[in-house]
């Protein structure tokens, strides 16, 4: 019911109105996040309504109202956008088509799980968090690691831009800019 | 099912009562009588506002978005309502719901009351309006961040996301005399959280007419108001239940527990509630660059490294111990 729902809002996100158009996304995550409540790991559903509803989407929105953003440029972007679109998509059905046909060990969790408890108490009381914290930490330490850097280097491609900004800006005739780099 | 229907009901009364207490309170600070001509001692003053709003008429701006203007007090009410479904009353067992993620999802539930403001704001297509609901979503986002981090704490330490558990682990000690910066930082950003007085800048009376709600008028601006002041007493439920040990009396002594567990919560929230109103009384407001700058130079860096050491702390308890 509610994955109909949600592949039906995706349609809302292309509504010319970029302020609606996120709304319908805010509307997307929600009805992902009771989807995933539904297959039964609630922890993960918190986590996409605490990132992405209340942190990105909300920045997001802050950004497009400050902006003034025309409509007729919104169309422009689409058509310059859809070779990148493929492209990305492409890297993420490969990802999707690793998971499902290739699969993580799922013995190998219930060994790190069951190692030193009970099984049968084990498989009622791990909850979702412990499951998580066991495939992070335990399993995929090393994919872990390796996610922290690339965000590292998303982190330092900001900054670098920044920087490079800051410099271009000694141009601009302004007094306080002037002051600063002289200092 | 009739707790569903109850524990609302409830909360709009003891809101009722609120602010009742608050003008009276408040002209108690200010040498004014305040409200005492609708029955007793003005206890009716309350449904008198109440009729006041209901029976007014509800004006929609002509170049507003109904459909958002109208959606957007109903997300802000109802997700001040959905909050209190796993809020842990009197014993500890009378709940809607005891999640184990409990404080995360209180957490998820209030960041989209966020969008309740942008929405009402953006909707009423007003520059006050506007301008109202941006800097209350500046506000709440920001001091979010701060109060993730203290609970991060609270949470570590007690190993615990549930409610209950963590008022449990408080038996002996309350959390106010192990962490009390921690208290400190959590209750300026509550009254931050909450729009209230020296962070109340979404609704500045002097520069904006009256922030993100200007444009709503009767029953849509009482959902506002009832969201707000449910707000506050779940702000001050869950900082009784962080730091001032719940329904547990003041250390484990025999002399304290002939006071009933109902006496000890209802007194403890009572008594923030009423520091709020006492801020509400003397304080002027802050500046709004201030504010930013408080939120994120000064509480942000503060409670990280709190965190820091707590866990730099606890590390070395279980090597040494």
């Amino acid at each position: 019911m509610f994955k109909y729902l949600m592949v039906l809002c995706c349609f809302g996100v292309y509504t010319v109105n970029p302020i609606q158009a996120l709304l319908w996304l805010v509307m997307v995550f929600l009805l992902a996040a009771i989807v995933l409540i539904e297959l039964g790991s609630e922890f993960l559903a918190i986590l996409l309504f605490m990132v992405y509803i209340g942190a990105i989407a909300v920045l997001f929105l802050f950004v497009i109202m400050l902006l003034n953003i025309r409509k007729v440029e919104l169309y422009n972007y689409y058509v310059n956008y859809i070779p990148t679109l493929i492209f990305i998509s492409f890297f993420f059905f490969l990802e999707i088509f690793f998971v499902i046909f290739i699969k993580c060990n799922q013995q190998n969790i219930i060994d790190y799980i069951t190692f030193d408890h009970l099984w049968v108490n084990s498989l009622y009381y791990t909850s979702n968090i412990e499951v998580i914290g066991i495939l992070l930490f335990d399993i995929y330490y090393y994919y872990f690691f390796f996610l922290g850097l690339i965000l590292l280097i998303a982190l330092l491609g900001t900054l670098i831009l920044l920087v490079n900004l800051k410099k271009n800006s000694k141009k601009i005739p302004n007094y306080y800019y002037k002051k600063k780099w002289k200092f | 099912m009739l707790i569903i229907i109850l524990i609302p009901l409830f909360i709009i009364f003891v809101i009722a009562i609120l602010t009742l207490l608050e003008r009276r309170l408040l002209a108690n600070f200010q040498r004014r009588i305040g409200p005492d001509k609708v029955g007793l001692f003005g206890i009716l003053q309350p449904i008198a506002d109440a009729f006041k709003l209901l029976f007014k008429e509800m004006i929609v701006p002509g170049i507003a978005n109904i459909f958002i203007f109208l959606a957007a007090p109903l997300i802000i009410f109802l997700v001040s309502l959905i909050n209190w479904s796993i809020i842990p009353f009197f014993y500890g067992n009378v709940l809607i719901a005891e999640l184990n993620l409990g404080f995360l999802f209180i957490f998820a539930i209030s960041s989209l009351g966020v969008y309740g403001i942008i929405m009402a704001g953006w909707a009423s297509n007003s520059k006050y309006a506007f301008l109202g609901s941006m800097r209350a979503a500046a506000q709440v986002i920001s001091y979010e961040v701060s109060i993730g981090i203290i609970i991060m704490i609270i949470i570590i330490y007690v190993g615990s996301f549930n409610l209950t558990k963590i008022v449990e682990s408080q038996l002996y000690i309350w959390n106010v005399f192990i962490c009390w910066p921690c208290f400190i930082l959590f209750f300026i950003s509550a009254l931050a959280e909450t729009n209230r007085v020296p962070f109340d800048l979404p609704e500045a009376e002097s520069e904006l007419v009256s922030g993100y709600n200007v444009e709503y008028s009767s029953f849509t601006f009482a959902l506002f108001f009832l969201a707000e002041y449910s707000n506050i007493i779940l702000m001050s439920f869950l900082i009784v239940l962080l730091f001032l040990g719940g329904w547990l009396p003041l250390f484990n002594l025999d002399i304290f527990f002939f006071l009933s567990k109902e006496f000890w919560i209802i007194f403890k929230v009572l008594f923030i509630i009423y520091l709020f109103i006492l801020i509400r009384g003397t304080l002027p407001r802050y500046r709004y660059d201030q504010l930013m700058m408080i939120g994120w130079k000064i509480f942000l860096p503060l409670s990280l490294s709190y965190l820091l050491l707590y866990i730099i702390f606890l590390f070395l308890f279980e090597l040494f111990l």
